[in-house]
């Protein structure tokens, strides 16, 4: 029986064609009905994505509306060559909300320190693990933060500001007082080292 | 920007950490068709979704929904535009109705095919949605074979109501005078499901209802047969499925 079910959590079949391309090209189509069960099924990993970052409940319910008005808007663009569907989707939500978190009405609102803070939490959970969360996040964070502890502390700091802090390269060349070009290489090091060890299949 | 400047940005592109005024650099970057690059995205992307996997997940407020939804509805310039799924199947001119009844020799199966022509793209894109949205829907993959390997298809299947959405891609244009026809195969025997034209990216879809037997169905082929179709597959075949609907009885 080759027989899969519609119902998957936060990412899609790799290679194949899924349910995920199908939704986005019928929501390219223009489609309501299908933005309304690809919302129905990625919208938790959205918020939580989206709320993880920007940690306020306000926020982060803005930003998952338009990260889902952005899909509907460019479902079209979605070119399966770059990457699965939730990876697109994943970094427009990251990006709508790390913007947010620098933008000028965030920094008026006095979350800047918060984000800091908070985004230092963030990290630190998955860094350093729980081993008593059995939830699919738990062992999901649990499985990175000991791929995280193999890459050495350098790398592992880049890839904390990186992604887990949403620093910018320049941000972090700043903040760590190393040239932009070595912060760059060490980034594309970190990412390499992280894809074999957690056997991220591309 | 140039190449080297674009590949050294890839990850915080793909992180969502790039300074928002180089965002439209590098999509044009890779708008250009950078293998290297795009290459490189793929990499940085999919890490960053296994990264944010482990994230504690929460419910969002259902008020979200209703809220884009609401937003959508309003949208009514984007609805009149057509879409990247163009599909061409050349029934649509004959299909007054929204469905075209084919009767088939073998009487146990009958087969109907809808056209999606734009201008009928709203009845059928909710056809296909309900089909999607259906509790039991299961799906299978369809292979290229070679030497077209690149070729791929999903076949979305409602077995309660007895129905079927085939979408293939990347299927070669078909010489003149030629058609693709879908088989669809019971106990061995190939039963058509019809003949079809493919866009000019390769793709195309056909939706089947009133699918009967479908504990009996095997698989899907798609082959290329004279136009019109064939009563039995004769020409080279180009995708195929594999055991898709084994009854487990």
């Amino acid at each position: 029986m080759e027989e899969k079910n519609l119902e998957k959590p936060g990412s899609d079949d790799s290679k194949e064609m899924g349910v995920d391309d199908i939704l986005l090209s019928l929501i390219g189509d223009g489609d309501p009905a299908a933005l309304s069960r690809f919302y129905k099924n990625k919208s938790r990993f959205i918020y939580s994505l989206v709320l993880n970052i920007v940690r306020n409940d306000t926020d982060a319910e803005e930003i998952t509306e338009d990260v889902f008005l952005k899909i509907w808007q460019n479902a079209r663009s979605f070119d399966r060559s770059r990457g699965v569907a939730m990876a697109w989707v994943a970094t427009i939500a990251r990006r709508l909300a790390i913007d947010r978190t620098r933008s000028k009405y965030y920094k008026d609102r006095g979350r800047e320190v918060d984000i800091e803070s908070h985004n230092a939490d963030n990290s630190e959970n998955v860094m350093v693990g729980d081993n008593a969360d059995t939830t699919t996040a738990g062992i999901e964070a649990r499985e990175i933060k000991e791929a995280l502890d193999q890459i050495g502390d350098t790398h592992r700091e880049l890839i904390r500001l990186s992604y887990f802090e949403g620093y910018s390269h320049s941000m972090i060349a700043e903040k760590l007082k190393t040239p932009l070009g070595t912060v760059k290489t060490r980034i594309r090091e970190a990412v390499v080292q992280l894809r074999g060890i957690l056997d991220v299949k591309v | 920007m140039d190449h080297k400047e674009a590949y050294d940005l890839i990850e915080s592109y793909a992180f969502g950490t790039l300074e928002a005024e180089l965002y439209p650099a590098i999509q044009n970057h890779l708008d250009s068709g950078c293998d290297e690059c795009i290459s490189r995205l793929r990499e940085a992307s999919e890490l960053s979704l296994r990264l944010a996997q482990s994230i504690p997940m929460v419910d969002p407020p259902a008020r979200i929904e209703t809220r884009i939804m609401d937003k959508i509805r309003n949208d009514r310039q984007r609805i009149k535009s057509p879409g990247p799924l163009k599909i061409q199947l050349p029934y649509w001119a004959a299909a007054a109705a929204a469905v075209l009844i084919v009767a088939l020799g073998s009487g146990y199966v009958a087969l109907s095919f809808q056209n999606i022509k734009l201008e009928r793209r709203l009845v059928e894109t909710s056809d296909v949605t309900a089909l999607l949205n259906s509790p039991g829907m299961q799906f299978v993959d369809l292979q290229g074979v070679d030497p077209n390997p690149q070729a791929f298809g999903k076949v979305v299947i409602d077995p309660d109501k007895g129905a079927a959405v085939v979408y293939m891609y990347k299927l070669p244009q078909t010489p003149e005078g030629m058609e693709y026809q879908l088989w669809v195969m019971h106990e061995g025997k190939p039963t058509s499901a019809g003949v079809f034209t493919v866009t000019a990216d390769g793709n195309a879809m056909l939706a089947l209802n009133e699918l009967d037997d479908m504990g009996d169905i095997g698989s899907f082929l798609v082959t290329i047969e004279p136009a019109g179709g064939q009563t039995s597959p004769t020409g080279m075949m180009y995708l195929t499925g594999p055991n898709v609907f084994h009854s487990d009885n």
